[in-house]
């Protein structure tokens, strides 16, 4: 079976215990969540990169004692842990309305990765995944505060953040690990590994969407950027935001510490024996050192990347 | 130099100079984006009013100052269409392009 074919049956066995009047809820969660412009697109095209949705599997290729029904496990409860996050996230930053439904079939995430996981570790795994929830959680709100207050904000702090908001994706990778009977320094190296490949993505998420995370309330950049620069007045449109940002070299930072964060995943995954998951950072790692050397030179230069995407994807095919 | 010469000429490549110098300056991008945002979207391929067609020419002209040599010039359905990307933001959901916006 397709990596696609097997992340939609997965979400299906979920969506499959969902009361009818959550099923279409669910089966359009991805485009309820904004990840896609369609209903009917699956979750196995909302993303880029496998890795976002099947990471445990990446971590354990090849090794003894992963049997398709423990990797299933493993894969269902870190998508759904995913999916979770993603809509917890977009409610609070305003992306989604929050409503009754979506807050229903939210829970039915909650509690299916739940079931997966103690599949998998038993009550371990499930308390594990509480004190994510928590952490995750915590992290949202100092961030939705840190955006009402607009003050210059430290890379320290905002890397302490993001790191909290990753919390809930690595729980069902380490509770695969402990499953398959990893001594402790293996299932931390599990764990430092995922958290390396979350915020290498969130870092470059943060920014090529910084402009669009401003217009709605608050973004990274502009924060880190204002402690760059020092500056006591606070910019009150996009245009004023647009040219603090650009000056600072702020997004340019944000690439390098991407790139250092790929590295680090790549480290990990060639120590755990993932040779895919291990090339695919040293990919995503020179890709950020473009990056990087390319904002650097153009300020600006990986948003306008994104933003003529699709015009450059309709002129060049 | 005749190879030199017959890029210059080729079409594809004057557009992908002109990607190249939009990826490397904001000012361009947003000048380019701007003079699509007035193209009138009442246009059509035979029946282009005169301010369309001028907003087009000085497009035109834009696009020859930035690709620094000959640019052969869109026509007015090709404007239509890039305006309907860039500024309005309609793709082409075949090509996927929301995979790459998220980043993820």
């Amino acid at each position: 079976m397709s990596d696609s074919l097997r992340i939609d049956a997965l979400y299906a066995s979920f969506l499959d215990r969902l009361p009818p009047a959550l099923q279409s809820a669910g089966r359009e969660l991805p485009f309820r969540l904004g990840l896609v412009p369609r209903p009917s697109i699956p979750w196995s095209q909302a993303f880029k990169h496998a890795v976002t949705l099947q990471a445990p599997e990446l971590l354990v290729e090849g090794s003894p004692g992963a049997s398709a029904r423990l990797v299933d496990r493993a894969v269902l409860a870190h998508l759904l842990a995913v999916i979770e996050a993603f809509g917890a996230d977009r409610v609070a930053d305003g992306q989604v309305v929050a409503s009754r439904e979506l807050a229903l079939v939210l829970e039915q995430v909650r509690l299916a990765r739940d079931e997966a996981l103690f599949e998998l570790d038993g009550h371990s795994a499930v308390e594990l995944a509480a004190d994510a929830d928590r952490r995750t959680r915590e992290a949202i709100s100092s961030e939705q505060q840190c955006f009402g207050e607009g003050n210059p904000v430290p890379f320290s702090l905002y890397e302490a953040i993001s790191s909290g908001k990753q919390a809930v994706g690595l729980t069902a990778g380490v509770a695969l690990g402990k499953a398959l009977g990893w001594r402790a320094s293996r299932t931390e190296l599990v764990r430092t590994t995922l958290m390396s490949i979350a915020l290498g993505l969130q870092f470059q998420d943060d920014v090529v969407d910084w402009e669009a995370d401003f217009t709605r309330g608050g973004a990274w950049a502009f924060l880190l950027a204002r402690h760059e620069r020092g500056t006591a007045s606070n910019p009150v449109n996009l245009a004023e935001a647009r040219a603090l940002v650009l000056s600072s070299g702020v997004l340019a930072g944000l690439l390098r510490s991407s790139e250092t964060a790929y590295r680090n995943a790549r480290l990990g995954a060639v120590e755990l024996g993932a040779v895919a998951l291990a090339h695919w950072a040293d990919e995503r790692e020179r890709e950020a050192r473009g990056f990087h050397e390319s904002e650097r030179k153009n300020p600006g230069f990986l948003l306008r990347l994104k933003q003529l995407g699709p015009w450059a994807a309709e002129v060049f095919g | 130099m005749q190879s030199h010469q017959s890029n210059r000429n080729d079409p594809h490549q004057q557009l992908r100079q002109l990607y190249r110098s939009l990826l490397e300056s904001e000012e361009r991008y947003h000048e380019f984006k701007q003079l699509l945002a007035l193209y009138p979207t009442t246009a059509t391929e035979t029946a282009e009013e005169s301010e369309a067609e001028a907003v087009r020419e000085q497009l035109n002209e834009r696009i020859r100052n930035w690709v620094g040599g000959p640019f052969e010039g869109l026509s007015a359905m090709q404007v239509l269409l890039w305006r309907s990307i860039v500024v309005e933001e309609r793709f082409n959901v075949t090509l996927a392009p929301w995979k790459e916006a998220n980043g993820y």
